[in-house]
């Protein structure tokens, strides 16, 4: 074995003569040569000489390349990417250093003044890697006619074991912006071929380009007829990101119909994709026949997949909320703690859990609930807010001041960081951070189904108006992630509210300023301004506030409540009255706007309509 | 009997004195008998008949890495994903286990000057010259508004790993990124670890992303005789960054042939197919919540690795094929390639029976050396055929397209000979090849 090895390093210099200085006479290596350079590191290998197999390698590669050789190149490229990516230990690993020796017999290396010189093992893979991807798209064949079919497939399978390694060296580090730029280049000559297709949608998912991504998914779906999985993927890009309902669940059928042809094992999570499209264009439409049918649709679909597969929990928490949603409070309370039984520490479960406790009013246990969630969740804003409000009712708001105040002091160590360096955190960081997401103080103890989605065009609207704001007036926005800010608006919301239950107004108004500072035109604002006016009893000013917030956010049903109590006391029953009936049918089964209009009905003097 | 063996052991390590660890400490790496009675005694903890077994493998394991040597620590480490199994499978029953877990991982995430450790590296761009590249020979596609980019941001923005904080107890919100940290850090020394160790490791690693899961007809469990208790147990949490670590652990595997990755492979790919979805209707839901957009779509990334590993799984008798002749290449001169944009005529007159021929000629090549290739790279590790079977079972696609595929199973069981046959390719070979070059350059007159 060494004889040959000698025998063949031999060999090995002779080639790396012949390439960089005859190039032109000599268009490839023979392949003897060719062979020679290849074995030389795979024998070392052979022999556990990994630190050796790699310095050839280096030598091979660091020799001046010419036309000829390019295709060993990019054997050899991808050959020393994949022992690098092999685990190869890091206490074994030497930085290149390659040194020109003056020889005739020896290949002319690369040289230059600002040369990268890769300084660990992953730099080098890398590096590598994107050396041997520009070879690979040069050889590429780009024509579809059928005589060059089989040097057009090995040219494809050559670059995409090289878009495969480099797939595995990027995405561990959440590189995946680098994969993308190299999988768009491959499009160009991967027509037909779903693999690269496929790996270049979902690459474009993890970059967040989700409109480019679901463009390539709608052809990868053409590509792999049978395969459900696309048209999930598809599904859930447009429930998550491209707020289109109907789309999605188009989608999902599709996907149901795959399912069904050729099963995966994802039967049930079509009928959970789809009850979720269900559910989301329930909250959306406004005619109430069109709501209860979808509403009905989703609770069919959902009880398909927990048949399906009692064994998700998943199933069972959508179930649960979509019984909530249709109030059906015990069922759903059924439902949650099944959920619950199949992963306990679901954060979402139990935060449903505590919200159908205190809607059931088992206000105690719902705090229980939330205590221990805290211990398993310590960072999760979402409970904190919950128990708050808990302890608002339960306690009386000193406490409830108290888990407020936790709150601003667990923003301030999250977030702070990331409000201050422009640079978007990285993935990896990113999942420390429990996700929190706001809903406003509709959450009331009384209805689950205030847990409605604000309407993201008011968000939009909300948005542009605090941009014009910010252009006309000498406000600045601040700097960082808006959803850092949108957090610590809602937590002096949250303290606005409290004060306001404790009756101490001026803290209110501190409140509503540091809220205002953050985004002036928030709708949430304009309400809490509102009720503190009205908490003063200066109806004016209150019906203003009100009429700003619902000009902002028509489906604001909170403030149109309220404004129609502002017009009540003003005696303006007529207008009251039409903006309470406004809000009933955005929220049919909220029960504060009932009682609202049945006070102004009363004052109307329908008193039979009122009694309705 | 495992526990025995290991009973006995752990009394030998209580007798030793100071001087003697070092000595010990290498003789343990080749203890073979007692790393798989602990890879047993891991993975099915109910056998043993000593309920107090595990707690004292922790105390031992702990006292292990405590104790600083080198050697010791990494014996430790190749047990970290079946500890991680049993941590996640069973808290209530081993509390030990996380005691373990959490000092590891505090021990771990520091440097020894106890300041928190931090692996960070540069991206590399195209468009600045490597030692192995000249950017100045690159087409203008490379040289594009991102890889410049890349190049200013080279020096100054890095990717990181770490720092990761210490941690004080494991609760539902850190435990799945303690843990993933732990098996980052098993992969960074997964080349030290036996192929016995890594074929335990996956095995615990299937059931780690299939508990909970129904088997049905498309989904075929590892060890059948479970199914009926899995149906009625929970199914065990993991994230998206734990499933990539735990693809590493498998690449690694699948590249030293260890037997019965390939199941592995096809478990975590169906776990993360199904769970991407999870994943995104969990999120989804949080979404109706409220109007901001928190996305974590990692697992996405996962996706995208599994195709990787499958799709070079897939071609894996080509990939390994390094030695195809690339003269194949200029007999087709008149294809349209990227790089054939710069050349302005194209020659049309290429005999494309030529062609044929050669690629036929070129298959028959391929063969001997794609088999010879095959015991060189595969037959480091003797387990290798009794995966064979399985890759392609799992394998959508024919394998090879162009080359037909040899009788492996008899190729392989002699490899002295078909080394010599390779070598005898290899003469036949050459001599095709002047013929070929000839032509070559016959083709590069006339086009010059």
């Amino acid at each position: 074995m060494q004889e040959l090895e000698k025998q063949q390093n031999q060999n090995l210099t002779a080639a790396g003569t012949h390439s960089p200085q005859i190039p032109i006479s000599h268009k490839g290596l023979s392949s003897v040569l060719e062979q020679a350079l290849q074995e030389a590191p795979a024998i070392l290998l052979q022999q556990g000489k990994h630190e050796a197999a790699l310095d050839r390698y280096r030598y091979s590669l660091a020799a001046t390349e010419s036309p000829g050789v390019n295709s060993v190149r990019l054997k050899l490229l991808c050959q020393m990417a994949e022992l690098l990516l092999q685990g190869f230990p890091d206490e074994n690993y030497k930085v290149p250093n390659i040194t020109s020796r003056d020889s005739a017999w020896k290949p002319k290396l690369y040289s230059g003044l600002n040369q990268f010189t890769p300084r660990n093992k992953y730099e080098e893979t890398i590096l590598v890697l994107i050396v041997a991807e520009a070879i690979a798209v040069r050889n590429a064949v780009l024509s579809q006619s059928p005589e060059f079919k089989d040097a057009r497939h090995s040219a494809y399978q050559d670059a995409a074991a090289v878009y495969d390694l480099l797939a595995l060296a990027t995405v561990r580090w959440g590189q995946v912006g680098l994969l993308q730029e190299s999988l768009e280049r491959a499009m160009k000559f991967s027509f037909k071929e779903p693999h690269l297709w496929r790996q270049n949608a979902l690459s474009l998912i993890s970059k967040g380009e989700h409109e480019h991504a679901l463009a390539v998914l709608k052809d990868v779906i053409h590509l792999e007829p049978n395969a459900s999985i696309n048209c999930l993927l598809a599904a859930k890009l447009c429930f998550e990101h491209l707020n289109l309902p109907p789309q999605g669940t188009k989608f999902s059928e599709l996907a149901l119909r795959r399912e069904t042809i050729h099963s995966s094992g994802l039967l049930s999570r079509c009928h959970l994709y789809l009850g979720l499209g269900y559910q989301l264009q329930a909250q959306t439409v406004l005619i109430k026949s069109d709501k209860a049918s979808f509403n009905q649709l989703a609770l069919e679909n959902f009880q398909a997949a927990v048949q399906l597969e009692p064994n998700d929990n998943l199933s069972e928490y959508y179930l649960g909320l979509q019984l909530a949603i249709m109030g059906q409070i015990m069922d759903a309370l059924h439902h949650v703690q099944t959920a619950l039984n199949l992963r306990p520490e679901s954060s979402s479960t139990l935060h449903l859990l505590a919200l159908l406790l205190s809607a059931n009013r088992q206000h105690e246990e719902a705090l229980q609930i939330v205590e221990t969630a805290l211990e398993e969740y310590p960072d999760c804003l979402n409970l904190m807010y919950v128990k708050a409000h808990l302890e608002l009712h339960e306690e009386g708001g000193e406490r409830a001041l108290v888990t407020a105040k936790q709150m601003l002091e667990l923003w301030k160590n999250l977030y702070e960081g990331q409000t201050i360096s422009d640079v978007p955190e990285c993935d990896r960081k990113s999942d420390t951070r429990s996700v929190f997401q706001l809903y406003t103080s509709e959450m009331s103890d009384k209805d689950t189904s205030s847990l409605q989605a604000h309407s993201i065009a008011a968000s939009r609207v909300e948005h542009a108006l605090s941009e014009v704001a910010s252009s006309m007036s000498s406000f600045s926005p601040r700097p960082g992630p808006q959803r850092a800010w949108m957090l610590l608006l809602e937590i002096w919301l949250l303290l606005a509210e409290l004060y306001l239950a404790l009756g101490q107004p001026t803290d209110v108004l501190k409140c509503i300023q540091e809220a205002t500072q953050i985004f002036p035109l928030s709708h949430h604002i304009m309400h809490m301004r509102g009720l503190l006016h009205m908490h003063k009893q200066e109806w004016a000013e209150a019906k203003l506030c009100f009429q700003n917030a619902v000009a902002i956010n028509p489906q604001h049903v909170k403030s149109l409540q309220q404004l129609g109590l502002v017009y009540h006391y003003l005696n303006l029953q007529g207008l009251a009255e039409t903006t309470l009936r406004e809000a009933a049918k955005i929220d049919p089964t909220n029960h504060i706007t009932w009682y609202n209009l049945g006070k102004v009905l009363e004052a109307l003097g329908e008193y039979e309509t009122a009694s309705n | 009997m495992a526990d025995i063996l290991v009973l006995e052991w752990m009394e030998e390590f209580e007798a030793l004195t100071e001087s003697e660890i070092n000595t010990y400490a290498i003789e343990q790496e080749n203890n073979h008998e007692v790393i798989i009675a602990l890879y047993v005694l891991l993975e099915e903890p109910q056998q043993s008949k000593r309920g107090s077994i595990i707690e004292k493998i922790c105390m031992q394991l702990l006292g292990f890495y405590r104790s600083g040597d080198r050697h010791l620590k990494k014996f430790v480490m190749q047990y970290i994903p079946s500890l991680i199994w049993l941590h996640l499978s069973a808290r209530q029953i081993y509390p030990e286990v996380e005691t373990l877990l959490l000092s590891l991982y505090n021990l771990e995430v520091v440097d020894s000057k106890g300041q928190p450790r931090i692996i960070s590296f540069r991206v590399p761009s195209i468009a600045q010259s490597s030692i192995y590249h000249d950017s100045s020979n690159l087409e203008p596609q490379f040289i594009a508004e991102n890889s410049l980019r890349r190049w200013e941001e080279c020096n100054t923005k890095l990717v990181n790993w770490g720092p990761l904080p210490q941690v004080e107890s494991l609760n539902a919100q850190n435990r799945q990124r303690v843990v993933t940290a732990l098996l980052f850090l098993y992969n960074q020394q997964i080349a030290n670890v036996g192929v016995q160790g890594i074929e335990h490791s996956c095995r615990v690693i299937s059931r780690l992303v299939t508990q909970g899961f129904h088997s049905g007809s498309n989904r075929t469990s590892t060890d059948s005789d479970s199914i009926n208790y899995m149906s009625t147990v929970p199914r065990l949490v993991v994230s998206s960054p734990l499933l990539l670590e735990l693809l590493q652990v498998v690449y690694h595997g699948l590249e030293r042939g260890a037997s019965g990755v390939a199941q592995t492979l096809h478990d975590i790919t169906a776990r993360a197919t199904y769970e991407t979805y999870a994943e995104a209707s969990c999120t989804h839901h949080l979404r109706t919540l409220n109007f901001f957009r928190r996305l974590n779509c990692k697992l996405t990334d996962v996706l995208l690795a599994t195709h990787a590993i499958q799709n070079l799984l897939h071609r894996s008798p080509t990939a390994y094929l390094p030695s195809r002749p690339s003269t194949k290449q200029h007999v087709s001169k008149s294809m349209i390639t990227n790089a054939s944009f710069r050349t302005k005529k194209l020659p049309d007159d290429i005999p494309i029976q030529d062609n044929e021929g050669e690629s036929s000629l070129n298959s028959i090549v391929e063969e001997g050396q794609e088999s010879a290739e095959k015991v060189k790279f595969r037959g480091r590790s003797g387990s290798a055929l009794k995966h064979l079977p399985k890759l392609s079972a799992l394998s959508k696609k024919p394998k090879t397209k162009n080359s037909p595929t040899p009788p492996r199973h008899s190729l392989e069981s002699d490899p002295p000979m078909e080394m010599h046959l390779a070598a005898g390719d290899q003469v036949s070979l050459v001599s095709g090849n002047f013929q070929e070059n000839a032509t070559g350059e016959g083709q590069g007159n006339t086009t010059v």
